[in-house]
């Protein structure tokens, strides 16, 4: 369950100030899908940003699962990363040194968890990187990069994921193929998932879209 | 619209890559300190063992100096007439300054020694050939002509500055003799002068105190005479052309010395081009984006390549002014005493310095230019040709670096085998030193490949991260690795070899000097002085020295025989003492003294190719006698052959050998005084007669110890640049690690974790460098000493590896990089993540 309550969000620059968006409040439930549309410097990336903690708000709470996440410490927002929420880049982010199973399981073992369990297994399969798994970033596509960051997103069991235009870079095909895994993976785990996308396409795979349009967001 | 002229595009995309340094002002600022730095660096060390070097050679003229031979007075003359002195003149000896020196007492019932010099002699001796080498008696040289002030009205009486400290005295004050008469008002002159613990006044004046007018007490030679064999031809049977035995000065030392410094300079330079090269290195790297951007719209190599060189160019030039400002700065804070600091310079009161100065400038501009472009001319080359759409992943090859510093680290020891000469030796070095830098990268990547091969590394994903980071972006950090290498090693070097050198130094002054009172009085008193002398209580030991030339050869080929410097040492422990041997048999001394063998010097152990248990044989007596090497002692930088033997046994093998001299040692506590008291009251032993080694000693010592200070600073300053270069290249190399930091800060890891990882991978880095570098500045300073010293002058010092001081240079260069991992590491935590990428470059 995640509550937004009148956030604001202000880019301070030297000569002048970009409010993003101002008093923006929503609810998004546990297991709840949503593709979140909106224009170029619309302000989706911000608010995704300022919902995994990446930024900070101006003003403004966001209460994920109780927990007040703008007045955390660096130690509670940590905690709270590797304990709850997956991130998927448009720019993949994947950790080059490791391989491909070393990344997908690496919030697991962060965790503590074994490395690999059943489900892992599974997500492995379902993402088609069963082959992949001993090669580095340097050596896979941009579509293998992107599922390894969505495996890596989803192997730790998150109750949320934040993804950032994660089709963005990929042809029709593949990004179809991501979304279809994606979505499966998030419905078999209830996993709550806000999803920025231009895709009407990939929109469609989820339950419900909202638009962000001059700081004010239709839902 | 007019099409922009070439001038206009190049000068937009020199401005567009120059907005780099406006959006990272430290990046810019830390390149131009690393430029700046690297020049001052070697600029500072030039100018400070220039310095040096004038100093060090002064420091040398107290106890003779380029006096090579005096004319004295002997059969028991006291003095000779002052018409010697203008005879030889006459006839074409001008290289002589005449003299009248003496003993004084004081009203206040303290003694001086007063010495009247010729003023016009001495400019006229000094103003020879090579001028600004030679230096005059006093350490006068040329340019110091208005030092000779104290031969004119108002006269003067010199001192140096630390006898005058020692007998209160200050520039104006007036002594009085015990007679009554007055000296020429007291004028405190630099140390470096060498008047040494004599006051120096006016040859007319001296005269007259010393009640002496119209004589001299000895004649100084100051060249080698032409004729030697007309010279004293021209002399009475009353006076003696007598070249000294009992000397500090030891030319090959000096050079040894200075090819020491020369080193340091270079190592420095060598440190300063890989600061420089690293800063450069960043900053292009960090572009590399840019460009690729530039290129795709358009702008084609010979602009960026433009573009690049006038960035090039003006960080050259202004990184060159700078360095050249910071240099002499430098240079004159440490040598205030040698009369650099800048006000002097100012008030024009020092024309050698400023002559000098002229001479550095340009040279030193150059230099620095020549530096820079080193330095940046290779990482911009990489940049300009940047293809539009290659991968930004630089090839990495660095086991292929590796493998060549392997090769060369062997190519170096192969080198040692070859016949020595200088400048292998410099090879050797440099190989070593290269090859030495270049094996840290790949040894970091090997390493980091041993320790990511470990499958346990899976449990803990952190630490996994460390090392497989390490691994695969080791690019990042390797040249700043190899400039941690060079610095310490080169900084372990340099310490290593002046401390070594030091070391040697002491023990050469301590074995030349070694008695309390050395005495070459006339021959008829030889006999009973030794007699008086065995029966004082406050002597330990009076001994007659012996020394002859003769012949040597080993075995083998008995016609190749060598000459040499015969010394007798009597069966005593203190003269023992005074013999500093570098190798040696067991049992030495009993069996030395048996007759079964002598002592040989480096330099004949190195000709001969002997070491101790060779057998040799010397010729005495007209026949050859077979006798073992018991031992080598050091030779400090003479050249000449030299072995000693039992002093009977050399009385036994050249019967016909007599001797003047005698040294005497005082028990412990006893003053020398009371007893050059009575010799001169008994024997009429005159003060040139009579030579007082301890208090040699401690003059030259005081003054290699400004020398050497002067050094020991200059070195600290090329440790703290290193440091400040290990800073700025771990600094560079730490921005470049945010992104990866960054990374797992997005999944989870907190601020301290990955501050913790981060130093982790900075002390492993900086542990594995310094481990490297620690046997390659040792084996660096044991060539310099033992290939380049020994086959530039015959002879070596030992290494003296002072574990303290190593463990401190290496201890603070690691703590310097993890202090530069202390600053990106706080930014980075003050950065929300977001802002963390964007930065990240
Ligand atoms: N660090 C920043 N400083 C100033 N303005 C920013 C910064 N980051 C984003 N903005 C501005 O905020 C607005 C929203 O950006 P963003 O969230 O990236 O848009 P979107 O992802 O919808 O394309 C844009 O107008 C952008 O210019
Ligand atoms: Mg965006």
């Amino acid at each position: 369950m995640i509550k937004v309550q009148n956030i604001s969000k202000t880019y301070q620059d030297v000569d002048r100030q970009v409010t993003v968006f101002k008093d923006l409040s929503f609810d998004l439930n546990a297991g709840e899908t949503v593709a979140l549309m909106g224009q170029s410097g619309s302000g989706k990336s911000t608010l995704l940003h300022l919902l995994g903690g990446f930024d900070t708000v101006s003003s403004g709470d966001i209460i994920v699962n109780d927990a007040n996440i703008t007045t955390m410490n660096d130690n509670q927002l940590s905690l709270f990363r590797r304990n709850q929420l997956g991130m998927i880049f448009q720019q993949y982010n994947i950790i080059p040194s490791l391989t491909a199973l070393d990344n997908i399981t690496f919030v697991r073992r962060l965790i503590g968890l074994p490395a690999v369990d059943e489900d892992t297994e599974q997500l492995i399969d379902v993402l088609g990187l069963r082959d992949r798994l001993d090669h580095y970033p340097a050596q896979l596509s941009g579509g293998e990069q992107q599922r390894v960051a969505t495996a890596r997103a989803l192997a730790a069991k998150p109750s949320m994921i934040l993804a950032d235009e994660p089709t963005g870079n990929l042809d029709e095909e593949t990004a179809a193929q991501v979304m279809e895994l994606l979505v499966k993976a998030v419905e078999l785990n209830a996993v709550t998932l806000l999803l920025v996308t231009h895709s009407q396409t990939t929109a469609n795979y989820l339950q419900s879209t909202w638009r962000l349009k001059k700081g004010v967001l239709h839902c | 619209m007019l099409k922009p002229s070439l001038l206009q595009r190049v000068l937009l995309i020199w401005w567009t890559l120059f907005g780099h340094y406006r959006k990272h002002p430290a990046q810019g600022l830390f390149l131009l300190l690393g430029l700046s730095l690297g020049v001052a660096i070697l600029l500072g060390t030039l100018i400070v063992s220039s310095v040096a070097k004038t100093s060090f050679t002064n420091a040398q003229q107290i106890v003779g100096g380029s006096v090579i031979a005096t004319i004295q007075p002997v059969n028991g003359k006291r003095n000779l007439p002052q018409s010697t002195y203008t005879s030889l003149r006459r006839n074409g000896f001008t290289n002589l300054i005449p003299m009248a020196e003496g003993r004084l007492k004081l009203k206040d019932g303290g003694f001086i020694s007063l010495q009247g010099i010729d003023a016009f002699a001495l400019a006229h001796s000094t103003s020879g050939d090579n001028a600004t080498q030679t230096q005059g008696i006093g350490g006068f040289g040329q340019a110091d002509f208005s030092m000779l002030a104290f031969s004119f009205p108002p006269y003067q009486t010199l001192i140096s500055k630390s006898q005058a400290k020692q007998r209160n005295l200050k520039d104006g004050d007036i002594l009085t003799l015990a007679n009554g008469k007055t000296l020429p008002a007291i004028k405190v002159v630099s140390d470096s002068l060498g008047t040494g613990y004599s006051l120096m006044c006016d040859l007319a004046c001296a005269q007259q105190m010393l009640s002496l007018p119209g004589h001299l007490t000895s004649i100084a030679v100051t060249k080698q005479p032409d004729d030697v064999e007309q010279l004293k031809a021209l002399l009475s049977e009353d006076t003696e052309l007598r070249f000294p035995s009992k000397t500090a000065q030891n030319a090959a030392l000096s050079d040894a010395f200075f090819l020491n410094l020369t080193a340091v300079s270079f190592l420095a330079f060598l440190v300063g081009c890989f600061i420089a090269f690293n800063a450069v290195r960043f900053s292009v790297r960090q572009r590399l984006n840019m460009v690729q951007q530039l290129r795709l719209v358009g702008v084609t190599f010979g602009e960026i390549a433009m573009a690049l060189m006038i960035e090039l160019l003006s960080w050259a030039l202004l990184a060159s002014f700078i360095g050249c400002l910071l240099g002499w700065l430098i240079a004159s804070a440490l040598l205030p005493d040698v009369g650099l600091t800048l006000v002097r310079l100012f008030q024009g009161q020092n024309p050698l310095f400023i002559e000098q100065m002229t001479h550095w400038w340009p040279l030193a501009l150059m230099v620095a230019l020549t530096a820079t472009l080193i330095a940046t001319a290779q990482p911009f080359w990489q940049l300009a040709k940047e293809q539009p759409l290659q991968s930004r992943q630089i090839a990495q090859s660095k086991s292929q670096m590796g493998y060549a510093g392997i090769a060369l680290l062997a190519l170096g020891g192969l080198l040692t085998l070859m016949p020595h000469s200088q400048s292998l030796g410099f090879v050797i070095a440099a190989c070593w030193f290269i090859g030495g830098a270049m094996l840290v990268p790949a040894t970091l990547v090997y390493l980091y490949g041993v320790l990511a091969n470990n499958k346990r590394l899976v449990n803990y994903p952190k630490l996994q991260w460390v090392v497989t980071d390490g691994k695969q972006n080791h690019g990042r950090f390797s040249v700043a690795m190899m400039a941690f290498t060079v610095a310490i090693s080169a900084g372990i070097a340099v310490t290593t070899m002046v401390s070594s050198f030091r070391v040697a130094l002491e023990d050469y002054l301590e074995q030349a000097l070694a008695e309390d009172l050395y005495l070459q009085p006339d021959i008829e008193q030889v006999i009973d002085i030794k007699a008086f002398l065995d029966q004082r209580q406050d002597v330990a030991l009076a001994y007659r020295y012996f020394y002859t030339s003769g012949a040597i050869s080993t075995t083998s080929k008995i016609d190749n025989s060598v000459k040499g410097l015969v010394r007798g040492v009597t069966d005593h422990q203190l003269r023992h003492d005074s013999i500093s041997l570098e190798k040696q048999v067991d049992n030495l001394w009993p069996r030395f003294h048996m007759g079964e063998g002598i002592l040989i010097n480096q330099t004949l152990a190195f000709q001969q190719q002997l070491k101790p248990g060779d057998k040799l044989s010397i010729k005495a007596k007209a026949r050859w006698i077979e006798v073992e090497v018991l031992g080598i002692y050091y030779s400090y930088g003479s050249t000449f052959s030299a072995f000693s033997m039992d002093q009977n046994w050399l009385k036994i093998l050249w019967p016909a050998v007599n001797t003047v001299e005698i040294g005497v040692f005082l028990n412990d506590g006893q003053s020398i005084e009371p007893l050059l008291n009575t010799l001169q009251d008994r024997f009429k032993v005159q003060s040139h007669q009579s030579i007082k080694p301890q208090e040699m000693k401690k003059i030259a010592l005081t003054l290699f110890e400004q020398t050497f200070m002067v050094t020991q600073v200059m070195i600290l300053f090329t440790l703290l640049i290193a440091a400040i270069g290990i800073y700025c290249a771990c600094y560079a190399a730490e921005l470049d690690k945010q992104r990866q930091l960054t990374l797992l800060k997005v999944l989870g890891v907190n601020n301290r974790e990955i501050a913790g990882l981060s130093m982790l991978q900075l002390c492993f880095n900086a542990i594995v460098a310094s481990l490297i570098a620690l046997p390659l500045g040792i084996i660096i300073a044991w060539a310099s000493v033992h290939i380049v010293l020994q086959y530039s002058f015959g002879w070596h010092f030992a290494i003296q590896i002072e574990a303290s001081t190593l463990s401190i240079i290496i201890i603070s260069a690691v703590m310097v990089a993890l202090l530069s991992g202390l600053l990106p590491l706080y930014q980075l935590s003050r950065k929300t993540v977001i802002n963390a990428f964007r930065e990240a470059v």
